[in-house]
């Protein structure tokens, strides 16, 4: 069985979904706001995603959003989403020995350059490695805003129109 | 030999033009593969979206649970505070004799402490209930926020800790 020791450092901000062969892992939190992976298999090479998902990016956003609108009393209780959408993309297959310890750190968001730096002495090939601003996200966020505000406008005028026609039946 | 400069010259300015446009195409296939493999990337997994989603509903319910606290205590402190005016408004009129009414015209002991008064008893009518929403909240999103154990919000989850118990004490206060 081939052992792999996964550190992901400097991961606070951007809490990373963690996937080797596309299964998400077990990890561990430890108190510097690391994460511990110990991975064991009997394969020669693996595949390490780490990216970053937007929950706006989910198949049925608009739906949820908007029942989470409705949960949240239109709106007065919801939390707003990630305005930054900035999105994490790396992905690298890497030649497995017995014992293998590769050290992943994040480096400052920003658009060009890499998002990771690796250390390992295993051998290893890089499929991706950016950050991303994803714009059909900042788009849905936009559009979000301005349908849950028109929203809640026309509820508001609503509750007092019938708020008012209530007064009006109670004084006849 | 003028001529032969000049189509050198023209050749090498050619073959600058393919290198460029041949380097223009591979930045251009990096680009597309990496759109590619963003596209592939960017739908969350079910197991992670359902994390999200329950994490967003347990703020949610964290900051119902944080209104009704408010209503509760604001519920205490209406009631304290319509004491607390009769007892300094009495003050205020035994100390100075009377002479308050003539300092300001508008001292009204009974309107005023009708007013606070009104307020108290309409926020007891809805306290059992601002009490019942605000601890079931705190509970369920106790449970929600705790659910992904990779990303707690530590400071929500404490915070609904001490919204449950405070509210647990104006119940008893206030029912006892």
């Amino acid at each position: 069985m081939k052992e792999l020791n996964l550190k992901i450092l400097g991961s606070a901000q951007i809490k990373p979904t963690i996937l080797i062969d596309n299964k998400k892992v077990k990890s561990k939190k430890n108190k510097y706001g690391s994460y511990d992976i110990l991975y064991t298999t009997e394969k020669d090479h693996v595949e390490v995603s780490i990216c970053k998902y937007l929950e706006i990016n989910g198949k049925l956003w608009f739906l949820m959003s908007m029942l989470f609108w409705l949960i949240s009393f239109f709106g007065i209780f919801d939390v707003p989403y990630d305005r930054k959408c900035i999105v994490l993309n790396c992905k690298f297959n890497l030649e497995l020995k017995e014992k293998n310890n590769v050290s992943v750190k994040f480096n400052t968001i920003k658009t060009q350059g890499e998002a990771v730096t690796i250390e390992t002495d295993s051998k290893y090939e890089i499929l991706s490695n950016f950050y991303y601003l994803d714009k059909k996200a900042k788009k849905r966020i936009v559009f979000l805003r301005i349908f849950k505000l028109i929203s809640f406008v026309l509820v508001v005028i609503l509750v007092t129109v019938l708020g008012v026609k209530g007064m009006f039946t109670n004084i006849n | 030999m003028e001529e032969n400069n000049v189509s050198n010259e023209k050749q090498q300015i050619d073959n600058n033009n393919k290198k460029i446009s041949q380097e223009q195409n591979l930045e251009n296939a990096n680009n597309n593969k990496n759109d590619n493999i963003l596209h592939e990337n960017i739908t969350p997994p079910s197991g992670v979206l359902t994390k999200m989603y329950m994490t967003r509903l347990g703020k949610i319910l964290s900051n119902i649970s944080i209104f009704c606290l408010f209503v509760s205590l604001a519920s205490m402190t209406a009631m304290i505070l319509s004491l607390l005016w009769l007892v300094i408004a009495l003050i205020l009129i035994i100390g100075t004799l009377g002479a308050i009414y003539v300092i300001i015209p508008n001292f009204r002991l009974v309107n005023t402490a009708e007013s606070i008064g009104n307020f108290a008893e309409f926020l007891s009518k809805i306290v059992p209930y601002s009490l019942a929403i605000g601890i079931v909240c705190a509970i369920a999103s106790l449970v929600l926020l705790i659910w992904d154990r990779n990303n707690i919000p530590w400071f929500r989850v404490v915070f609904s800790i001490i919204v449950i118990v405070v509210l647990l004490i104006v119940a008893i206060a206030l029912f006892l």
